[in-house]
Order: structure tokens, then sequence, then C-alpha cells
């Protein structure tokens, strides 16, 4: 991808690259808590999950998913709220691309992990 | 085409990178977690663990070693006289055991240091797998895959958390490939590479092959035939000076340990099974093996050390396909087969230097196809390990509390107590084996050891305690005991408890149920054998028999008109006359016999589906005790229970469930309890499988 350094406009197509892949690391965004949230939980319930709702092991995957829980939505407002800013303000510089990969590649990693767990 | 993909490569391939390391660090995640609770476990998570705290023991409590292994204790760790007694034997060389000693002196005979030293030397593999491919790609990301993916592998999983010699011989003779991959021009470091290759082989005798001969090919590659002599030189003199020493210091005892006792029966199905199992979980990592080996010298140049090292542990391999070996075979070639296909991937992305050619922009392509194959290769692998040793890990963690009650149980009996599975639970107290049951029983059927004393003393009652281990889906103790030693432990000892599907067997006082004749008071005897006791399952009892499927017969308990219904596979019915309440009729039934694997029928040809109102006498044959996938019982065993017959005599189907009911009738109102019939023990316990002792009454 080109960068803006030339000072010349961007290409309309750009812009609407950008917000698309912006908008769909905000979807991306919202969708990956409750995956992340089973996958961590398969992975828990894999080593100790006894199958009850009465015993330890219950209540300690509860507490987990409460703390992931914040976390992925401190996560997701930052991607979407933070993102926005980010990109708006770095229009089509390289930085402003690399993030987008990288936030839409965590996204899609975080989906597969748990399609794959 | 070709601009748009130059333009959009680089943010494909830090794509590529970030879902690579979420697979990393799912993989490592995973492989830590299991690490910390299997060496948090208290109890034996694998039959050869007890085997070497034992020898780590005499070792430890020899305080010394005496020309080479002789113990001061008089013990010797490579008896050569496998004829006295304890029948154990060391089956690898002594650097594991001996890498045990401190932990022993300092924490007691408990499993945690071993196991833990296992789990520390698969992570010094996985860095010394990082080392070699980052020397040879200079490539961070391929580094990171060979090690993320070796210890995302389910064999390492499994076997990297316990206490086993594997993963030190494995790490040594990874370390000593990185040695010579990173200096192979200097002397000292072939050397280096000589003394831990020793070390690897003076662990665990098959890593003789595949690491020694990476890396004298690939010296010869890349430093000429000196320094490849050089190597085999250091790895000949000091590997043959130890060998000689032990040999000569045990009386030959070594070379009969290691390698006689070694020396198990081979079935080529195991390897084919292991094949498949490997080409099913790990497709990519093979594609990438495969191409690693058509790249050629000349394109890679690890080649002439990852192409060496990949067919030396394949070959290693095949010998999976000894009886009693286990996934442990395959750890070699997991870090092969890793390194293979980091080296691929590290080779494709080779990319850099302005302007790359189209060739070169195309291999970058394919490099982050590869890097999106591998990471998801990972993820497929974790999930195998979840699915597979994690679950079976978990499994035996939740029988601690029944293992609890047998260290009980060990624990107040006096020695020498035999065991197979829980050899480990003598162990945990600090008590030495006196009988490792498989080794023997290879030995046995080699002809390289004469049981006979044994029978003699298990004839005797020498033994207070034996504890037989039989897998669920497993008849384990098949190639763990011998059928005399079997045979002698059934007609000397009686199964007095069960826990963490474990048979406890004490010299025996009671007698027993029978088929030919009844207890004391019974009306009738037993429909079968129940060497191993009987589970009692509300009201039905399953039998539990020693052998096979199809070699313990099912005989009538008395006169009566037998009947089969069209759709029973597996099972007859037989109306008799009440013997307990006169003038009523009865229905004893006889389930499970079939191979359900087979789905074969194990009910005699005599009676075939739809038979009705066949006369048959007491003590006739009705078929053989089998294994059904429609119970809890995995174990071979025939499902007997009795009901009342109807009012007009006939069978009352619900029983089995063929018909059902609007209102379900409570299975303690349509079974009779068969105990007074057979006078032995029952259970006021409905609705959860209860073990009882075949025993009886008094």
């Amino acid at each position: 991808m080109n960068s803006q350094a030339d000072g010349a406009k961007p290409a309309v197509w750009r812009t609407i690259l950008v917000a698309l892949l912006w908008a769909l690391s905000a979807v991306l965004s919202v969708v990956m808590i409750p995956t992340t949230l089973d996958a961590v939980t398969r992975i828990f319930a894999a080593f100790w999950g006894d199958g009850g709702v009465f015993g330890r092991d219950y209540w300690n995957i509860v507490m987990i998913r409460q703390l992931l829980t914040a976390v992925m939505a401190i996560l997701a407002v930052a991607i979407i709220v933070g993102g926005a800013e980010y990109h708006v303000r770095a229009f089509n510089t390289e930085r402003s691309w690399k993030l987008l990969t990288n936030t839409l590649a965590l996204e899609v990693a975080l989906l597969l992990v748990a399609v794959v767990v | 085409m070709t601009k748009m993909v130059r333009a959009v490569l680089p943010y494909a391939a830090r794509a590529s990178r970030v879902l690579a390391a979420a697979f990393m660090v799912l993989a490592g995640a995973v492989f830590l977690i299991n690490a910390g609770v299997s060496v948090a476990y208290r109890y034996p998570l694998d039959y050869g663990e007890a085997p070497l705290v034992d020898q780590a023991m005499r070792l430890q409590a020899g305080e010394r070693l005496q020309a080479g292994v002789r113990l001061q204790t008089g013990e010797r760790l490579y008896d050569p006289d496998l004829a006295a007694p304890p029948y154990t034997i060391s089956n690898y060389p002594p650097l594991y055991p001996l890498a045990l000693v401190p932990g022993v002196a300092l924490f007691g005979p408990t499993f945690a240091p071993g196991r833990l030293l296992s789990v520390l030397c698969a992570i010094a593999t996985a860095v010394a797998l990082w080392f070699i491919i980052r020397t040879h790609t200079q490539q961070r990301l391929a580094a990171w895959l060979a090690a993320t993916t070796f210890l995302a592998w389910p064999y390492v999983v499994e076997w990297s958390a316990l206490l086993r010699i594997d993963l030190l011989a494995l790490a040594l003779s990874t370390w000593a490939l990185y040695v010579v991959s990173r200096w192979p021009r200097d002397r000292r470091a072939t050397v280096v590479a000589g003394v831990l290759l020793v070390g690897a082989v003076f662990t665990r005798q098959s890593y003789g092959l595949a690491a020694p001969l990476a890396a004298f090919v690939w010296l010869w590659a890349r430093a000429g035939w000196r320094r490849a002599l050089l190597l085999a030189a250091v790895a000949a003199v000091l590997g043959g000076a130890l060998l000689l020493l032990l040999v000569l210091t045990t009386g030959g005892g070594f070379w009969t340990h290691i390698v006689s006792a070694n020396v198990n029966a081979f079935d080529f199905n195991r390897v084919g099974d292991r094949a498949n199992e490997v080409a099913r979980f790990a497709p990519v990592m093979l594609a990438g093996g495969l191409a690693v080996l058509l790249l050629g010298p000349r394109a890679l140049s690890a080649w002439p050390l990852v192409v060496p090292y990949l067919v030396g542990s394949l070959v290693s391999a095949v010998t999976i396909g000894k009886v009693g070996s286990n996934v442990n075979y395959l750890l070699e070639f997991c870090a092969a087969i890793s390194l293979a296909a980091s080296a691929l991937v590290g080779w494709l992305r080779q990319t850099s230097g302005p302007p790359p050619s189209t060739a070169r922009l195309w291999r970058g392509v394919l490099g982050v196809v590869a890097v999106v194959a591998i990471a998801l290769q990972t993820g497929f692998l974790v999930h195998t390990s979840l699915d597979g040793p994690v679950q079976a890990r978990k499994a035996r963690r939740a029988t601690e509390r029944a293992v609890a009650n047998l260290e009980g149980i060990v624990q107040a009996s006096a020695d020498p107590v035999l065991a197979d599975e829980y050899m480990g639970l003598l162990t945990i107290q600090g008590r030495s084996l006196y009988l490792q049951p498989f080794e023997m029983t290879q030995l046995s059927l080699a002809g390289l050891w004469d049981q006979q004393p044994l029978l003699a003393e298990i004839a005797q009652h020498r033994f207070p305690l034996i504890l037989i281990h039989h897998f669920p889906d497993w008849l384990v103790y098949k190639e763990r005991w011998t059928q005399e030693m079997v045979r002698g432990v059934l007609a000397s000892y009686e199964a007095t408890g069960f826990y963490g599907d474990t048979l406890v067997f004490q010299p025996r006082v009671h007698r027993l149920l029978s088929t030919a004749e009844p207890c004391p008071g019974a009306p009738w005897p037993a429909p079968t054998r129940g060497d191993f006791g009987i589970m009692w399952f509300t009201r039905e009892l399953a039998f539990l028999g020693e052998g096979y499927e199809g070699t313990v017969p099912v005989t009538a308990v008395a006169d009566g008109l037998l009947m089969r219904r069209p759709e029973w596979a597996d099972a007859v019915a037989i109306q008799h006359d009440d013997p307990l309440r006169r003038g009523e009729k009865v229905w004893t039934f006889y389930g499970n016999m079939v191979v359900s694997a087979e789905d074969r029928s194990l009910v005699d040809v005599s009676f075939p589906p739809g038979t009705v109102a066949v006369p048959v006498r007491a003590g006739q044959h009705l078929g053989y005790q089998g294994r059904s996938w429609g119970t809890e019982i995995r174990w071979v065993h025939l499902r007997f229970a009795i009901a009342p017959a109807l009012e007009d005599g006939s069978f009352p189907a619900p029983l089995v469930g063929l018909e059902g009911n609007e209102v379900p009738v409570p299975v303690e109102m349509r079974l009779l309890d068969p105990s007074p019939y057979l006078s032995t023990l029952s259970s006021n316990v409905m609705g959860t499988p209860v073990w009882l002792p075949a025993q009886c009454l008094p």
C-alpha cells in the first residue's frame, strides 16, 4: 500500500477499503468475545471440568470467564473507538495499514483458535 | 497481478505471523497446563514410572556406586542373575536413574521431580530446535514454529510430563545437533556433540541412530570427512568404553537388561496403526517433510542435517511395533518432522533483498501459505492433544480417591507386594519392587526366564497382596502377566477389592461362586465365572470373567425352557420353576454374549434367534462372555438378571427395554434380587455400579 507522504489525495477506493476493514474489525472484536470465552472454557474443561455446577471447577471457570469478558470488552472498545481515531489520523499510512492487518489477523486468529479447539 | 501480490504480500506475511503466534501461544499454554497438572499429581501416571524410581531409590540407598553399578546393599541395577528375586529389569542405561537420585534424596521417592525433569527436557528440546532452525535459516518465525509444533504433538504432550527417560535422551541428542549445526568446523564443538550423543544413547539406547547419523552426515557435508570421523571416533571410543565398563562390572548383566530384555515380540499391525494415526493427525507436517526431502541439498542448506535425522527417526519409530511399546517411540520423529517442516518455512521465507524476482515473490507467497498451514496444523495437533492424552490423563486423575484407597491397602500390607500399573504405590512408600510383571513376562515368553519359582511362590501365598490392572477397553494384563501367572493368582487368591480399574487379590479364604455347584444354601450355581468379581447394577449382575471375548463359557443355572427373541443378537432367557417362591415361574436372563466390535454373537448356535421353549438342562452351554457397546462395563462379562414371569408365565419384556411402558416400572420392581438364588453378596445401592467379590456367603 502506498503512503500518503507525497501529499496526493487518497483514492476513494482506499477510503472505502479502510472503512470496510475497520467496520469488519469492529464487528469481529465483538464476535470474538463469546467465541474466545467458549474456547477458554473448553480448554479449562478439558483439564478440570467435572460436569457439575456445584464443584469448585465450575466456579473457577465462571470467575475466569468474568475476568476475560472484562478484558475482551476493553479490547473491543479499543479496537472500535481507538482504531477509528487512529485510522482517521493516520489514514493511508504504512502504520495504519499495519495496525489494520494486525487487528484483523488477531481477530481471525482468535476465531480460528476457537473453531479448532 | 504480480504488482498487486507484491503490494499485499508484506501485509499477508504480517497477518500470517500474528496467526501463527496465536496458535503458538495456544500450543505453549496447553503444554504447560498439562505439564503442571501432571507434575502435581501424586500417583503413578504410567506403568514405566515406578521401575525408574525404584532404580533411583536403589542407587540412592547404595550411597555410592561400587565398580560402576554394584551397590553397597548387595543389590545390582543390572543383575545378570534373573533367576533370583527381585525380578526387576533395568531396561535402560543408567543416566536417567542417576539424574533422578538428587530428586529422590531431596524430596523422597515421589514422581514430581522426575516428571519436572521430563518437562524441562521437552522445553530444552524445543529450544534446541529453535536454535537449529535459527542457525540454518536466520528466520525467527520458522524457529518458533519448530519449537511450538514439537510441543503441540499429542505424543509430546502425553509423554513430556511422565517420569520417563525419553525426553532427557531427546534433549541431549537435539542439543548435539545444534552444536554441530552452529559450529561444524570447531573441533571442540564436535567433541562436545559426541559427548552429548553418547549421553543420549546412555539414556535410551535407541537414540544411537537418528541424531548420530544426522550429525555425521551433516559434518561430512559441511566440514569434511575428517570432522565427521572425529565425531564418530569420540562417540565410538567414549560409548564403547562406557559399554565395556558397564558390561564387565555387571558380569554381563548390563547387556542382558539393556538388549536381551528389550527384544519383545513384534507386531506390524501396531506400526500400521500408528502410521495411519500420524497421517491423520499431521498431514501438513508430513507434506512439509516430504517437500524438504524433494528439495535436495542444493536448495536447502539444512538438508544434510534434517533429512538423515528424519529418515533415522522414521526407522527408530518403526520399532513401535514391539509389544509393550508406546508413543515414546515417536518422540524423535516428532522432533525431526517439526524440524523439517520449519526448515521448509524458513527456506520459503528467505525472499529478502531488493529487488525480489517474480520467482522469489511467489516463493514468498508460498511461505505465507506454509506458515498459515503449519499454524493451523499446530491448532489441530493441540485439538488432538486435548481430545486424547489430556482426556486420558484427566480420567486417570479422576480416580485419585480410588487410588488413595489402594494406597492405604498397600500401606497396610506386608511385603512383598506384586503390582503392575500401580507399582508406584510401593515406591512412593519407599518400598522396593519385587517384580516387574511386563518385563518378566516378555522374558518368559522369549524363553529367557524361568517363571516356575515365582509360580510356586504364588501358589504358596508368598504375597499378601497382588494388584492387577485392567484398562477399561484393553485387557492389558494379558501382556503384563503370563497366562500361568494369571491362572496361579486365580487358583490361590481371590479378588477382594476393585479400585481405579485395579483388582486387589489376597490369599483365598472364602469359597467362590462356581458354575459346577451352588454355594451352600443356594438353589443355583453361578451362570459363569466371575474371576475378576461381579458388578452390581441395580439387581443386574455383570460377571467379570478372565479371558478374551468368546473364551469364558456361560451355562444354564437350572433346568428350564429357553427362549431367544428374534431381535436378540446377544442374549437368551430361560424360564424356570422359581426355587424360592414355590409355584411361581421365574426367568433368568443372560445378556451381552456378543463381540460388539465385530458384530459377532457369542450365543450357542443351537439357539438361533426366534427360538421358543427349547428345553435346556442345568449346566448346559449357552454361549460365551463378551463385550457390548451398550453397557458401562467394558470388560469381558456376562449380564445376568432374574425376573419374575408375567401372570401367563411369559417373559417380562420391559426388563431389557424391549417394550416401552407408558409409566416405566422401577427396575427394583421388575427384577428380583439375584443374591438369594446364588447365595452371594448383594448391594443396596441403586443406580450406581458397585463391585462385589464373587464369594459365597459364609
